[in-house]
Formats: structure tokens, sequence, C-alpha cells
């Protein structure tokens, strides 16, 4: 920029204007930095920026500084003067242990990092783990040493020295500024003379690729990071998942960036191996590209494309009690859904009132929703069982954008889908999950409580085929999959059954309907067997709700 | 303090900072690392959790800060420009609203509204990045013509983009 152009905020817009230059993207960059620790730094540089530089203020802390010596030097001689007896020998401090460690062993080994072109690298952390023969090649954590954070000050020369290991076969991983997550060869510890272990770190693969959002246009901020696959058969953030990860030794580098204005993200330094990478934004749907095999040199993945997907929140509830602290797990509901084997479990923690809200939007499909008490019994099998009992099924449809599930816990929890099973082998009548009947005149709602009538629940037993005639359906088949019943037209007598044109049957009790005979044979079936609740899912303004007809006991 | 809000306080605010420091004569991979160094002390001191005018202004004096003393470093004086004119200038097109973001879509359509000729004195000047005895040549003028020529430009633009804005710098001055 030209001197006569300072001072014209003009100026810079023209530049811009004319895509002479435009403002940077700093996100990346300054999240990487401040994960780095940097930003107490910078906030010293600033501290020194925003003193005043005047030279008066320069030569009092110049003088202050110079008395402040005097004084100390004084003191000391004066001390060395009264104890002239006592032997005063200085010797040099030994370098404080920058990293306490508990000694695990009698061996040390020397350490030596250097670069791409063999140049000393004297800043990095480094892990010691076990090689171990069975299974072959496998690396294994080192029980009692956590990976140590080395700076130039902890080397003597090339070399820098890492004592109290056990004796053994071990495997140093260096990690360390721009370069991949980097593993030495094998090498043997004894008690006796320390080998010298040199490792080269490895300048890794690179990522690259564009997200895009739900409309197909590039997504600035969502936020890409690599993370290693889990161990196959179970889904990502389950309880396994966690439990392998707290065993594995991890070789993989673990990398996150945002994307750019343009959608395009660049994760850099990556140790050759296979990833998932995993797509996060916040008004949309997480994404996971499984088995992505880093090697040597660039790779483009395949656009990203996000899904918008909907929100879910609901309450925890024991009977109408909102309940504080129950882990709500969601996962996929079919095994044999695509996506299914790379299947992510979300959960969330209801808040004091009981209200809970997944963290992430989720794409339309069938999923299980389960909930737990935390503490509420030591027996884990206790817990399983009661967890099973809160399960429920949602269904997110295309298009939702917020689906409310509440989510029964404790006593009150619904009867799950085994008991349901035992139950219909006994033959016995179901008990009625939520509500009870009372006694009205005519057909009540309430919410979504349907209480019929017993004038009502007569005719529709006695004189069904009428009662059929009043409401008009036919199948429906919607574009993410969920099929059922739509009511294409309902006669007004029958608006106390909160029932409206539009809306589409799904289930009854937990059977998918899709033809009107289906639905009365299951209707039908379940009156006959002494179930007098009938729990009922609609679609409904593209949400899934829960709709409960309660019908009379026999008399 | 979360990735995502470091991030979205980041997203705010960094291309009105990169702008104020090209305002004050920071050139722009300069400008980058002042940005960066202040949106990080801005994080650390929890500005983020500013209102977002007040952050602004945190950041502007921030990395003026930073960059007079890099200035000082390089044995080198500020560029002499009058700081509260520059700040009421700045003020008036809307830099501490939103970071200059709103005058550089009403500075599209001010250049719409512009002759022929000053229209192609932007295009020299801005787009093709020539020096002012190069675009002089071109139109007939001499330096010091395409030097007030380009003047008068921006202070026509400037008046145009405070009309848009609804802002005043005269008032603001005041």
């Amino acid at each position: 920029m030209n001197n006569d152009d300072n001072g014209d905020p003009i100026e810079v817009l023209l530049r811009e204007h004319s895509a002479a230059e435009a403002p940077p993207d700093l996100r990346a960059q300054v999240l990487q930095r401040l994960q780095r620790g940097d930003a107490h730094a910078a906030a010293d540089a600033l501290r020194r920026a925003t003193a005043s530089p005047r030279r008066p203020a320069h030569l009092l802390t110049a003088a202050m500084v110079l008395l402040g010596i005097a004084v100390v030097v004084a003191t000391r001689w004066l001390q060395r003067t009264d104890g002239a007896n006592e032997a005063t020998t200085t010797v040099p401090s030994p370098p404080e242990p920058q990293d306490p460690q508990p000694e695990l062993g009698p061996a040390s080994f020397e350490l030596q990092v250097v670069d791409l072109h063999g140049g000393p690298v004297q800043t990095f952390v480094v892990d010691i783990v076990r090689a171990n023969d069975l299974p072959a090649r496998s690396l294994g954590k080192l029980p009692g040493f956590s990976p140590r954070h080395l700076v130039p000050r902890d080397f003597r020369g090339d070399f820098t020295t890492l004592g109290g290991l056990p004796t053994g076969r071990f495997v140093a991983i260096v990690t360390a500024d721009a370069h991949a997550r980097t593993c030495s060869a094998p090498f043997e510890l004894t008690a006796d003379a320390p080998p010298r272990v040199t490792v080269k770190l490895e300048v890794g693969g690179e990522v690259r690729g564009v997200v895009k959002g739900a409309q197909g246009k590039p997504l600035a901020g969502a936020r890409v990071r690599t993370a290693a696959p889990p161990p196959k058969g179970f889904a990502r953030n389950s309880g396994i998942e966690a439990l392998f990860a707290q065993m594995r030794v991890d070789v993989l580098t673990s990398s996150e960036v945002l994307t750019d204005d343009k959608g395009e993200f660049r994760l850099r330094h990556l140790a050759l191996g296979n990833y998932d990478l995993l797509v996060e934004h916040r008004d949309h749907c997480e994404h996971v590209q499984s088995n992505v095999a880093v090697v040597s040199g660039s790779l483009e993945v395949p656009d990203v494309q996000l899904r918008r997907g909907a929100r879910v929140r609901g309450r925890a509830l024991d009977g109408d009690q909102g309940v504080a602290g129950v882990e709500i797990t969601l996962s996929r509901g079919d095994a044999d859904e695509p996506g299914a084997a790379t299947a992510i479990v979300w959960k969330a923690t209801s808040d004091v009132d009981g209200n809970y809200e997944l963290p992430h939007r989720l794409p339309p499909g069938r999923y299980r929703i389960r909930g737990m008490v935390p503490g509420s019994s030591d027996d884990p099998f206790a817990k399983l069982t009661a967890m099973q009992r809160s399960e429920r099924t949602v269904e997110l449809v295309e298009g939702a954008d917020l689906v409310t599930q509440d989510v029964t816990v404790g006593k009150a929890a619904p009867v799950g889908k085994d008991e349901a099973v035992r139950e219909q082998v006994r033959e016995a009548p179901v008990a009625a999950p939520t509500s009870t009947w009372t006694d009205v005149a005519q057909t009540t709602r309430s919410g979504n409580n349907v209480i019929i009538s017993r004038k009502d629940a007569d005719r529709i037993r006695d004189q069904s085929d009428d009662f059929l005639e009043q409401i008009t359906v036919d199948t429906y088949s919607g574009r993410s999959g969920p099929t059922g019943l739509i009511v294409k037209a309902i006669d007004a007598r029958l608006a106390s059954f909160g029932v409206t044109a539009g809306e589409v049957l799904l289930e009854i009790n937990g059977k998918k309907v899709e033809s009107k005979a289906q639905a009365v044979s299951a209707a039908k079936s379940d009156y006959n067997r002494g179930v007098r609740t009938f729990t009922t899912k609609w679609l409904s303004n593209r949400q899934v709700i829960e709709r409960i007809f309660q019908s009379p006991p026999d008399k | 303090m979360t990735n995502l809000r470091a991030a979205e306080f980041v997203g705010l605010h960094q291309h009105g900072l990169w702008r104020w420091l090209r305002t004050l004569g920071c050139e722009g991979a300069v400008a980058e690392e002042h940005c960066q160094d202040a949106l990080l002390a801005a994080l650390h001191h929890g500005i983020d959790g500013w209102p977002a005018a007040d952050a602004r202004r945190w950041l502007r004096f921030a990395a003026r800060n930073l960059f007079w003393m890099q200035l000082r470093s390089e044995r080198r004086r500020p560029p002499h420009v009058p700081l509260t004119g520059l700040e009421a200038t700045w003020a008036a097109i809307g830099g501490d609203d939103d970071g200059g973001e709103s005058a550089l879509q009403a500075l599209a359509g001010c250049v719409e509204l512009l002759p022929a000729r000053e229209r192609s004195l932007i295009a020299l000047r801005y787009e093709q990045g020539l020096p002012r005895p190069a675009i002089g040549e071109r139109l007939g003028i001499g330096d010091a013509g395409v030097k007030q020529a380009l003047r008068r430009l921006r202070e026509r633009l400037r008046r145009c983009i405070e009309g848009k804005l609804g802002h005043d710098t005269t008032r603001a001055t005041r």
C-alpha cells in the first residue's frame, strides 16, 4: 500500500471490491495456535505492545533493575562474609525435572529426533510403548508411563536421555509440529548400557476435499477431523469403542481443521494409515467418511455433502416428572440400513428439568432411543434391563426439522419389546403403558391422549364397517422410506379422535401398518387379546407423533 | 471455551480486523499475523464473551498496538495518519458495526453509479494494479492528476457509502 493511500478505508474496500486482495480466513490457524497454547504468548506480546514505550519509563525501569541487581549482589556478598567458616561451594543446580514420573525400572535410552533433512528437532512429545511379539508387531501401552513433552533444554547435544523405564522391547512414538506422528524402529532396553535411538520424522500424507451443505453449496466453518476407525462391528462413541480406545496405542495423527469460505479443507501431516474422516457442522448432520487410506502425497476425497437432518429433543420422565442426569442414547434402528456398519451412537444427558437435546442433527431413518439413570442400581444386569425397558423407536422423516421424543425411565417405563413377546406367548392381556380410561359421555381428547367413550367403542366394535366408512385412507410411501396409511378424508363427527386429513398412520402398538386391512387386523388382534390401550404413531406435519387411544375396559 | 465458539468469534471479527490493519497501512501478510495474535489474545482474556461491538473496539486497539510495536522493533515510524480522523471515518462506514461488510456491499452499488472514466480509473488502479505514471499515460494526464483523481474518487465513494449506510462522517468527526 502506498504511503499516500494510508488512512483511507475506502482504499482497502476498493482493493477488495476489485478482487485485488481479500481478507484471509484465519479460523483454522487461530484454532491450531489456540490448541498449541499460543494464546498466552499472544496475550503477553499484546501486554508488551500496550505498555508505553516512552523513553523516561525505559530509563526508570533500567535504573530500577540495576538497583535491584546491586542490592542482591550486596546481600549475597554480606551473607558470604558472615558465613566464612562454612564450606560454601557453588555448584551448578541440577536441571529441574520437567516431567516427574514414577520410576518404572532401571533402564534408559538416549533419543535423538531429526527432521526429513536430518536437522535436529528438540520440541516434541514422546510416548514409549511396548513392542509385543504376540500378536505379531502389535503395540501395547506401558502402564505408568505418560507421554513426555520435551524442549531443547532437556537435550545435551543432539540426544536426550529418557530413564526410569522397565526392560524389554519398546517403540518410541514422536509427535512434533509440522510432521506426522512417527514411530521409531523397535529397540531393546536392558539394565546395561543405554541404546541410542534416532527417530527421523515423517512428513506424512495429506487429505483434502470440499464440504457442501444440504443445498449443495460450499459450506464454511465445518469441522473436519481425523479419527481412528472404531473396532470392527462396534458403533462409534459406544462404550465398547471407548474401552478399546483406552487400550489402543494411537499411531495415527489426530488432526482437525475448519473449512474455509470455499468449503475446502486440508489436513496435513497425517501418519500413513486408515482413518475415519468426521465432518461436523452445527446446522447439519454429522458425516463419517470411513476407511480413508492416507498414503504419501495428497489425497483428494470426494466432495462431502452434509444432510440437514433433524434435531431430536425431549424429556426424560418418570411418570409425569422430569428426571435429571439421565443418559440418553440414540442409535441406528436397523442393522441392515446403509451406513449402519459405521454407525454412531449419539448421547445426551437430561438437565435439571429432565430436558435433553442431542448435540448433533440426525439424518432421516429409524433409531432406537434409550435412557439410563446413573447410579440407579449397582447391578449391571438391572441397569441393562432398565435401559431396555425404556427403549423406544424414533422415526425421523425427510424434511423434519425438530422431533420431540420423551423417554420414560424408572418404574413407569413402558413394557419393553421382550416382555411384550412373552406376554403374547402367554396370551394374557398386555398392561396399559401410560394412560387409563375414565368414563366419559363422549370421546374426549387431551393432547395426544384420546379417551374413547363406551358408546363409540361399542360402535367401533359392533358396526366397524360403518365406522370405517367415515374415514377414507390410502397406502402411503414416503421418499425416505416410511410407509403407512394416509388419511385422505375424515368425517367431522370423528373430530374428537384428533385425527386430521393428511396425517399418516405408521404403527399400531408397535406394528407397522401399510394397508387398511393390516390396520384393522392389528387393532382387532390386540383388542381380542384384551388390549385396550392403542399406542399409535403418526406422521403429522413432517413430524412423527404418538397418539394413545384408550378404549373402555370390559364391563 | 469450545473450538466452535472460538471459531465463531474469529469468524465474526477477522475480516474487520484485517481491514482495519490494512487501513493503518499494515502490509497484507503482516496484517494476518497481527490479526491472529490479537484474536488469540482476545480469546485468552475472554473477550469473546463481550458484546460484539465492544469486542470489536478492543480488537482494533490491540491490533493497532501490535502493529505499532512491530514498527518500533523495525525502527520504523507509524504511518503519519491522524488517528482520530481515521477512527471517525472507520466508524462512519460502519467498521465498528460489522467490520466494513455492509460498506463493501454499498461500495459495489456506488461503483456502478460512477461515470465510465472513473470506473476505468478503478479498473486500472485496483484491478490491474498499474502505477500512477502508467495510468496517467493511458488517461492522458500527469502523475499529480492521477493522484488527485484517485483522491476525488475515494472521497466521492466515501460520501456515497455513507449515504447508503445513513452515516455522516462530519457529524461523527465532531
